[in-house]
């Protein structure tokens, strides 16, 4: 039984493997009329794969499933590089669904940039599954460096002067990153000797005190991810980056890579490690900067002019919260910290996409010039304000109950005052989501913008089909919870 | 008495670190940073890792440098600026300075702390042979180095290929 | 105390505050991805080190191996966006590249 699971989750390598070497070796006439419903396929295809499997886990009473060498299935556990849990399904969920909004629209007017786009994002998609497969903090690093570097070359699509200076000063800050990354791996490794995580979870369950070197080795990885995640202060990049990409590759960096590789890998490696047993200074750090970058995401989010970034500053925001989740060190606040994770790439993809939809409209997202959009567009302005809404936390969307059992966490944890303060930080998204809607959606109308019409086709679709998820995902959630509290995890 | 070759090696490296940071030509900066990856493998082969000093003589001081180098000429204006001989050492004055302050600074904390790294002594870990462990238990890794040739070709072809 | 550690752990340190004194003080971005490179031999030795002294060495290697292909493309890619920023503004400068505000 295991190995047919285990066949199954091949699949998360090999489809995105195929797509690509199909998609390259077969004739032109062919691949470019076919890359967009392939990069759907795809999508779709690993979404249905990660739901059948989490049924499976769930049938066989699995909390996990090692596979390991591809041409060998009878290897023991112990010798296993790749493993699926819930966390992995969740992302790996989330990931399928990114990709496949993100091809669901036809934005590229020439078939040359499509191709380049369904290549690299498919490459893309490998390097993130990767990262939330394998059982080894190196192993992590070279799949996430691998998403990191498909994500510059994504920016600098289209080769004209805004896409190519927001690839590189991401390249900049992205090599800095996964040097202080290393530096982390490294130390580690000079005092464990491995960084598998079990092993790593062994070593880090003895007393307390740990040798200086693991302080700062903490130190070193919580900076590293954290200029990948969009941590203040290291932040700066991401509204410049998400501004000058292209539509598509905008919604794949905001709805899924900058999450996959900053805050999944500080989930990961955090809970793998045990991490409230083992250092109590990087959680305070962790609860710090996460405080921090909720608050400044969304002052800032409050004060941009752009719509696009005053999304990127709101979804910092939301990034302070998985943090902050992250910081508590107990099961809620990993729990939390996953749906909070799945709720942000949810309303990214559906916030960017209809960002999107109204830059091909109106060939603007300056808000002072929009206004009035609501009548044109009307399903773009309500999905916009379902997953604002979901974002900052107002039932019955799934925000709703991540934020929660952040909460919860912060609150078990002993920082009851920093729980209320999160709370009301609630208040502030909730102000930038009306603000937008006012001024873009409704607000008095704009005489050059009366030729606008709605998009039609894969946008609606895919915007409509994630904000209903949005609703229908708040709305069993309680069952879910009460499902792992009879499993024992609260 | 390899231990004195590494040292010597060490102090080398940061003498090449200096001179590419320093350098008033790209070109040179370069250079030396090929010198700074011959040196490294040097330090890797004195370690008894001769498959990293392999990959590191042939793939940085090789493939990396070309590269540098095909990028300063591919963007060199075509006339040549005027580069005084004190101008090209007078970039970074305070570097060397700065850095000698930072080792002693670093030497004096270790050394004040009690700095030492004990070697895990674990049981049942066993030296393996790099073979063994690249092809047996880093597959993952294996995978990943594929993917990531696959992207760097696809991110030259993007990025160089005009459209038909 | 090991002199072979203490020379060690400070040089790799060394090079990489001259990695980030190089990363913070240029404007010319091939610069830039020579103090990126810089740093990352420094990391090298670390991990050489590390296995070292672990008894590892066939593990720090593959970490070493892997580590040397994530900089080569590393390097190409900065290189390609480097030399099309170049053919399309006729800069090579950081500060002057002011598309993006903020």
């Amino acid at each position: 039984m295991s190995a047919s699971l285990a066949s199954l989750m091949y699949a998360f390598i090999g489809l995105p493997l195929l797509a690509v070497a199909g998609l390259n070796l077969a004739g032109r006439r062919l691949t470019r009329r076919i890359c967009r419903p392939l990069g759907v396929f795809v999508g779709l295809a690993q979404m249905a794969v990660a739901v059948i499997s989490q049924l499976l886990l769930l049938q066989y009473h699995k909390s996990s499933v090692s596979f390991s060498q591809f041409w060998d299935m009878t290897v023991s556990d112990s010798a296993a590089y790749l493993r699926v849990d819930a966390f992995s399904l969740v992302a790996l969920f989330c990931i399928g669904m990114a990709v496949a909004a993100a091809f669901s629209f036809k934005w590229f007017d020439s078939e040359h940039n499509a191709f380049n786009f369904t290549n690299m994002a498919l490459l893309l998609m490998l390097g993130l599954n990767g990262a939330a497969l394998v059982t080894d903090l190196f192993s992590l690093y070279v799949f996430i460096e691998i998403a990191g570097l498909c994500s510059y070359t994504l920016t600098a699509l289209y080769r004209e002067e805004r896409g190519l200076e927001g690839g590189f000063k991401q390249l900049i800050l992205g090599a800095l990153a996964s040097v202080l990354i290393l530096i982390g791996l490294a130390f580690i490794f000079m005092e464990c000797g491995s960084l598998r995580y079990d092993a790593l979870a062994l070593f880090f369950s003895e007393e307390l005190p740990l040798p200086i070197l693991d302080y700062l080795a903490f130190l070193f990885l919580i900076g590293g991810f954290g200029i990948k995640a969009g941590l203040v202060p290291f932040h700066q990049w991401l509204p410049d980056v998400y501004e000058s990409a292209p539509a598509p590759v905008s919604i794949l960096l905001s709805g899924i890579a900058t999450q996959m590789m900053g805050t999944y890998a500080l989930i990961r490696i955090m809970s793998e490690l045990k991490g409230g047993a083992a250092d109590p200074v990087a959680d305070a750090i962790l609860l710090l900067l996460g405080l921090i970058t909720i608050f400044v995401g969304a002052l800032a989010a409050l004060a941009q002019k752009d719509m696009k970034r005053c999304l990127a500053y709101s979804s910092i925001s939301q990034i302070g919260y998985i943090v902050l989740g992250v910081s508590c060190g107990n099961a809620f606040g990993f729990i939390g910290a996953m749906l909070h994770f799945f709720t942000l790439t949810l309303g990214n993809t559906v916030l960017f996409t209809d960002a999107a939809a109204v830059d091909l409209a109106t060939n603007t997202t300056d808000m002072e010039r929009l206004g009035g959009l609501q009548k044109q567009m009307p399903l773009v302005g309500v999905t916009n304000l379902i997953a604002f809404l979901s974002n900052a936390g107002l039932p019955p969307a799934v925000g709703f109950w991540s934020k929660l059992l952040i909460i919860i966490a912060v609150w078990q944890s002993g920082n009851g005052f920093i729980a209320g303060l999160a709370l009301v930080a609630g208040v502030l998204t909730v102000a930038c989501c009306l603000k937008v809607q006012r001024k873009v959606f409704f607000g008095p109308d704009v005489e050059e913008l009366s030729g606008v019409s709605a998009p039609r086709g894969g946008v609606v679709v895919s915007s409509l089909t994630l904000s209903g998820l949005i609703v229908v995902a708040g709305l069993l959630i309680p069952f879910l919870l009460r499902m792992l509290q009879a499993q024992g995890l609260f | 008495m390899p231990q004195t070759v590494i040292i010597i090696c060490l102090i080398l490296s940061v003498v090449a670190g200096l001179v590419c940071a320093m350098s008033g030509r790209l070109m040179h900066a370069a250079l030396a940073l090929a010198g700074l990856s011959a040196l490294t493998a040097i330090i890797l082969f004195l370690f008894g890792a001769t498959m990293a000093a392999l990959f590191e003589l042939s793939c940085c001081v090789g493939l990396v440098t070309v590269v540098l180098a095909v990028a300063v000429t591919l963007t060199r204006p075509d006339s040549p600026e005027p580069e005084t001989a004190p101008a090209s050492i007078k970039r970074f004055s305070v570097l060397p300075l700065l850095l000698i302050f930072v080792g002693l600074m670093l030497l004096i904390v270790m050394i004040f702390t009690g700095f030492s790294l004990d070697p895990v002594t674990a049981s049942n870990v066993t030296a393996e042979p790099f073979r063994d462990v690249f092809w047996g238990t880093r597959q993952a890794d294996i995978l990943a180095q594929i993917i990531l040739i696959l992207v760097g070709a696809f991110s030259v072809v993007i990025l160089f290929k005009e459209s038909e | 105390m090991n002199v072979l550690t203490l020379t060690l752990m400070s040089t790799a340190l060394v090079l990489i505050a001259l990695g980030i004194f190089m990363l913070v003080m240029t404007s010319n971005m091939i610069r830039v991805v020579l103090a990126v490179e810089v740093m990352m031999k420094a990391v090298t030795l670390l991990l050489i080190y590390a296995g070292q002294i672990n008894g590892q060495l066939g593990l720090a290697q593959t970490f070493i191996v892997t580590q040397i292909v994530i900089e080569i493309v590393l390097a190409a890619v900065a290189s390609g966006l480097v030399i099309n920023i170049y053919r399309k503004t006729g800069q090579r400068e950081l500060r002057r590249l002011n598309k993006l505000n903020g």
